[in-house]
């Protein structure tokens, strides 16, 4: 049976939020906010980042606008997460996985091709659809990378 | 127009290979066998993974089957491309990309619930294809995260 892309990427999304937290709790709790160096970001950054921007993505799906503000705004909500509790993120970044994978699956394949363009630039809806599954990827793989500068990674 | 999963990992992947490629050459020279630990690994050990993986993946779909070799000959080839030259390794991720983009591409979906069979690490079991072509896309998208997150320690990320 054909997979379309649409299927592929709501089915992978879940399971890339999944690997995210994983990464996450093999950290040694007390590095979850440590950094190698100064222009580094700590883990819990990297997840609240993903969390937020798995929602604005559902939003820039929908409405084809980006509503996350200002960086600041987006730098400050990012931050109040990070340094809040862990269940809230994580509980943040689950429900936000799987409204994304949702909106995703429901894109019709007329829409593929749209464009849509946001203050960092221009994008199709075929990339903004894959946003969140790169995303989470690109920084399970910045975790897992802390963990081996750690000697943590398994 | 629908777009099948297997275009879309086929246009992706060719995409990723160049962010990867630019996410190398983003660090200094002097920067690119390195690490922060000797624990971790250098954004130039981490390309030859991907170039050596996508051909395996590559073959996977062609013939079905994981190539032949053991883990060791899997890091001893990474490790001669890790010392090697930087072009040769470049023109090889380049080139595995392609082989692998062109074989999902032509991918039918009468395949897409195939088993087959890994051999390696963690990865090791048993797996529809549908499932082991996505890997190149993730690999490279994990490790292009990785390289960058290099570049942020030495204050480099642009």
């Amino acid at each position: 049976m054909p997979t379309s892309a649409q299927t592929f990427l709501a089915d992978s999304i879940p399971v890339a939020a999944e690997s995210l937290i994983a990464a996450l709790l093999r950290l040694p709790e007390d590095k979850r906010l440590w950094t190698p160096s100064e222009t580094a970001r700590p883990a819990l950054n990297l997840v609240a980042e993903c969390a937020l921007n798995n929602g604005y993505t559902v939003d820039l799906i929908e409405t084809r606008q980006w509503t996350a503000g200002s960086m600041e705004e987006f730098f400050q909500k990012q931050t109040d997460l990070m340094n809040g509790d862990w269940a809230t993120l994580e509980a943040l970044l689950r429900t936000s996985a799987e409204r994304v994978a949702a909106c995703v699956r429901g894109v019709p394949d007329d829409a593929l091709n749209d464009e849509i363009v946001i203050p960092f630039g221009k994008f199709t809806m075929t990339q903004t659809l894959a946003y969140p599954y790169w995303n989470m990827s690109y920084h399970e793989g910045q975790i897992n990378y802390i963990a081996s500068i750690l000697g943590q990674l398994k | 127009m629908s777009v099948s999963m297997q275009t879309f990992l086929a246009d992706s992947c060719k995409a990723t290979c160049e962010n990867l490629i630019a996410a190398v050459l983003n660090l200094p020279e002097d920067k690119r066998l390195w690490s922060p630990a000797p624990t971790s690994r250098s954004a130039i050990n981490l390309i030859a993974e991907c170039a050596l993986g996508n051909a395996y993946t590559a073959e996977l779909i062609e013939t079905s089957k994981w190539p032949d070799g053991t883990l060791e000959d899997f890091i001893q080839a990474q490790t001669e491309l890790t010392n090697g030259e930087w072009e040769t390794l470049e023109a090889l991720l380049r080139s595995n990309t392609e082989r692998f983009c062109t074989a999902v591409r032509d991918l039918p979906d009468d395949r897409l619930n195939e088993i087959v069979e890994l051999p390696l690490g963690r990865f090791a079991g048993k797996y529809p294809i549908s499932f082991t072509v996505s890997y190149c896309y993730w690999n490279m998208s994990y490790h292009e995260g990785q390289i960058n997150y290099i570049a942020s320690i030495l204050g480099e990320l642009k």
